[in-house]
């Protein structure tokens, strides 16, 4: 059981790194958000076949991560497990995709190949630029913006709460699953025919834990969402980091660097 | 500070939890509400903060009653620290648990942040302001959960079971802490020695009533009364 407590801290590890203090840390949310979504919308506009034009990308979420002291082994931990998802998704390019495009060292690589990769290394790109994000601004004020843009609130409270109760469903099934062990030495895991009375027993108090939960924050005023988003205002220092990135993001888009690059040396 | 007045809960099924009770608490007063298991304790606390609603009756606090319109400001005057401390801290770090509170209801940033370093102050853990609620023992998760409300700053504080789960040094900490507090309390206990030190008046609830009212002293050394009430004198079989 020590396993479940370790990953529901695992879990929100990435949430206490955004309370950090740094010059990325101290960016208001709302500029955050903003070159995120650019950095996504120019890494998702590129063609399937567009693979070096992505390496430039690469920067954005590298100097981020170095400037907020963001520890490169928490994100890549957490990007590896959405790998496995775009893999599935992408392996049939390979099949579908036959036509030939180029020769490395005197193998030719199909169009699939290429566009294969990168479907994946586009993934990486924006599961890494959202998880920084995540890791540079507190889980309360991301939301806080979204409210501001107006967002449906009903989708925002869906956020945020199933977020919040996450632990909550796994510190009763760690209880549980302690008390069940303890009294059913002969196996190693939960039986079949306990399943179900398990299940719903969980569900029936994770249920009672959030309605407490919930109550305990509308006690100190949760959901007086009209004081809430008077939020962080823009500063100087979020113009100019939303100007540098996002006109970087625009560049890379539109004038093919890596070409460039090529023809310098 | 606080009046309550022939207050009534009825759930849907016809139960009822709660049935007539009339209380009046004056400014700066500490008192024990005490009862078995079941004497609706916790369930009258959460009808005070508008968890549960009336049935019928009136809850006043300072010139403001309690009606579904005006829930945000009787929250704001009421503070609520409920029986397990991990209901109530569910962000990553205590700072930001602290400041949850005070932001909601408006409050500027440079006030929240003089707030709640002064709260953690006074409570004593202004060394666990960056620590994760995951990583405190249970004394220190009691404190971080009263410091989430008294960072509010309310006129009244109920507090649901606040020695439950403390071991005897944090158990003494937390009696010196509540005892320096200056604020009105509601305090539901099945601690009777807590009760007798920390507050100056004590109601006992039975099946959802008040069965008696007094001080500490009067009604915790009566055995008949306890016994009565479902509880147990203090000091009773400490001769065997």
């Amino acid at each position: 059981m020590v396993d479940i407590r370790s990953k529901i801290r695992d879990i929100y590890s990435l949430e206490q790194l955004s309370s950090n203090h740094t010059f990325i840390h101290a960016l208001c949310p709302g500029a955050k958000l903003l070159t995120t979504v650019c950095y996504i919308v120019a890494v998702t506009s590129f063609n399937r076949f567009a693979l070096l034009r992505l390496i430039p990308y690469v920067f954005y979420p590298l100097i981020v991560m170095a400037l907020s002291e963001t520890p490169y082994r928490i994100i890549a931990k957490r990007v590896l497990l959405a790998l496995p998802f775009v893999l599935f998704a992408g392996v049939s390019n390979i099949f579908f995709e036959n036509g030939s495009m180029i020769k490395i060292g005197g193998i030719l690589v199909t169009a699939g190949v290429i566009s294969f990769f990168t479907v994946i290394f586009r993934t990486v790109l924006t599961v890494t630029s959202v998880l920084v994000l995540v890791a540079v601004t507190p889980f309360h004020s991301l939301m806080n913006t979204l409210r501001r843009l107006h967002l449906p609130q009903v989708l925002i409270m869906l956020i945020e709460l199933s977020y919040r109760y996450i632990s909550v469903l796994l510190e009763e099934a760690s209880d549980m699953y302690t008390a069940y062990i303890l009294r059913h030495t002969h196996t190693k895991g939960l039986e079949m025919k306990h399943m179900g009375s398990f299940i719903g027993h969980l569900f029936m108090k994770s249920i009672d834990r959030a309605e407490r939960i919930y109550a305990a924050m509308r006690c100190r005023g949760y959901g007086r969402r009209d004081l809430h988003t008077c939020e962080q205002k823009w500063q100087s220092g979020d113009y100019l980091f939303v100007a540098i990135t996002v006109g970087s993001f625009i560049l890379c888009r539109f004038v093919n660097v890596m070409r460039l690059w090529e023809y310098l040396l | 500070m606080l009046k309550l007045r022939d207050l009534h809960i009825k759930y849907p099924d016809g139960t009822e939890p709660i049935s007539g009770i009339s209380l009046s608490l004056a400014d700066g007063e500490s008192v024990a509400l005490i009862g078995e298991n079941g004497a609706g304790k916790t369930t009258l606390l959460l009808s005070l903060v508008g968890v549960l609603p009336l049935s019928c009756g009136s809850v006043t606090v300072g010139d403001i009653q309690l009606t579904t319109k005006n829930l945000d400001a009787v929250r704001e005057r009421i503070g609520m620290v409920f029986q397990n401390p991990d209901d109530q801290l569910f962000m990553p770090v205590i700072m930001d648990d602290v400041m949850f509170g005070p932001h909601n209801f408006g409050r500027s940033k440079e006030e929240i942040d003089r707030l709640a370093s002064e709260t953690l102050k006074l409570l004593g853990i202004a060394h666990l302001k960056e620590r994760s609620t995951l990583k405190l023992s249970g004394g220190e998760k009691r404190l971080a959960a009263i410091s989430t409300v008294l960072v509010m700053e309310p006129c009244v504080m109920l507090l649901d079971e606040p020695t439950a789960f403390l071991d005897p040094k944090a158990r003494r900490n937390l009696i010196n802490v509540l005892s320096r507090l200056p604020h009105t309390k509601l305090i539901a206990t099945h601690d009777l020695t807590f009760a007798h030190e920390v507050c100056e008046r004590v109601v006992i609830m039975k099946g959802g009533r008040i069965a008696a009212d007094g001080t500490p002293r009067e009604l915790l050394f009566d055995e008949e009364l306890m016994e009565r009430c479902g509880l147990e004198a203090i000091g009773k079989g400490l001769g065997k």
